[in-house]
């Protein structure tokens, strides 16, 4: 760094160095006041219903239960495709051109899922263009369970700078949520919105969640392909 | 931070986030304050990154981060204090007494060309310069505490620098040329 550029640092540190550097009595008392009616969240869980009342925590438990019920049954039941009618293509059932269309009988889902599965396009191992590593991984994945105990997908994000942060990964159209768990993200939800082109994926973060940007990442590997990094270590 | 107060904290004891709330005010609010560039938006921003901060302490896995962590939430906090619509904005400039000096004068100016220049550069660019120029964070440390690529803070605080110095070398240029002329 030049001389210039010492001195252009320093003009900007002095003038920050004059800005307040005490808070008004009126900020403690007011945090203080507040803290008696801010419940705490419980250790590995962000968000707890324990400001609604029992009746609310039963309707919204036995709504849970009904929905989850007809989605087994749903589930359950083969699919009734007309002949002239073909899947909509998506990131979960990406178009296959080297392989015959499925049949009808191929369609059937074999498990009842109770959330979107992640579309199998994004499985995988991802690196950053800044460096870094992200893999996504499929539930029951061993990464998943023993990190951060779910049998959910997970989501790793090894920056290589700082711990590996590992969440739970959720998708729904288009959208995946990340609720992290362990890193220093640890707490705190990303919401993302997938664009997935080829093998360059951009992850357009929703306001509010632990990275505060963009993440433009490029396929690194299947997980089990030659070019996929080793798998994340927490 | 006492990780033993973080810990009881963590607990819920009230009495220990007090102790630590007491300890951080200050620093949540001159943070804060640098970044908003508003005493009451940054005072909000302070106070709810306090709240924010009772409130998710459970899921703090490492106490000893404390201190990083907070910065995070008051950050987090400016962001969205930043974006949050007011129905009006008071841009008051304090009138100062006549200076009784070219000196002071000019470092008057400087200053208020400065605080001109900042304004016009988004919080995320505003929190990278603060936590580099005032906290003395080197860049994986503020990509670690913003919880973004060492790339990415890299290209903000050579933009947010960038553009400051364009805005201040337009205006000290203006200012030479008006003398000249």
């Amino acid at each position: 760094m030049n001389r210039t550029s010492d001195l252009f640092d320093d003009r900007i540190a002095d003038w920050l160095e004059d800005d307040p550097a005490h808070a008004p009595a009126q900020l403690l008392e007011t945090v203080l006041a507040a803290v008696p009616s801010v419940p705490q969240g419980r250790a590995g869980q962000a968000w707890r219903p324990a400001a609604l009342p029992r009746w609310w925590q039963l309707a919204a438990a036995a709504t849970v239960v009904v929905v989850l019920g007809l989605l087994g049954l749903k589930a359950l039941t083969p699919p009734t495709f007309a002949p002239s009618q073909s899947p909509q293509p998506s990131l979960a059932q990406p178009a296959q051109t080297s392989t015959p269309a499925p049949s009808t009988a191929a369609t059937t889902p074999s498990a009842a899922p109770t959330s979107e599965p992640l579309p199998d396009a994004l499985l995988g191992a991802w690196s950053h263009a800044a460096g870094g590593w992200w893999w996504f991984l499929p539930p029951g994945d061993p990464e998943c369970t023993q990190a951060v105990h779910t049998t959910e997908a997970c989501a790793v994000w090894n920056r290589q700078v700082t711990t590996v942060e590992i969440g739970i990964a959720t998708y729904a159209s288009d959208v995946v949520s990340i609720r992290w768990r362990s890193g220093f993200c640890n707490g705190v939800t990303g919401v993302y919105t997938v664009e997935l082109d080829g093998d360059a994926l951009t992850l357009l973060e929703h306001p509010g969640g632990c990275e505060g940007d963009n993440l433009v990442l490029t396929r690194a590997g299947t997980g089990s392909a030659p070019t996929a990094p080793p798998r994340p270590t927490p | 931070m006492q990780v033993e107060l973080i810990e009881r904290a963590k607990r819920g004891d009230r009495d220990a986030f007090a102790s630590i709330a007491a300890a951080s005010a200050d620093r949540c609010y001159a943070l804060a304050y640098r970044i908003l560039r508003d005493p009451h938006r940054a005072q909000d921003a302070a106070q709810q990154a306090l709240l924010g901060a009772w409130r998710d302490l459970p899921t703090l896995r490492e106490a000893d981060r404390f201190d990083a962590w907070l910065h995070r939430l008051v950050v987090n906090a400016c962001y969205v204090e930043a974006r949050t619509e007011r129905r009006w904005v008071a841009r008051v400039r304090v009138l100062r007494a006549e200076p009784e000096t070219a000196d002071i004068a000019r470092s008057v100016a400087a200053r208020d060309e400065l605080e001109a220049a900042f304004r016009q550069l988004s919080p995320e660019h505003r929190a990278v310069v603060v936590l580099h120029h005032h906290l003395g964070y080197q860049l994986t440390e503020i990509a670690e505490t913003l919880g973004i690529p060492a790339g990415t803070a890299r290209s903000r605080l050579h933009h947010a620098v960038k553009q400051l110095r364009a805005v201040l070398d337009s205006d000290e240029s203006g200012t030479v040329g008006e003398r000249m002329a």
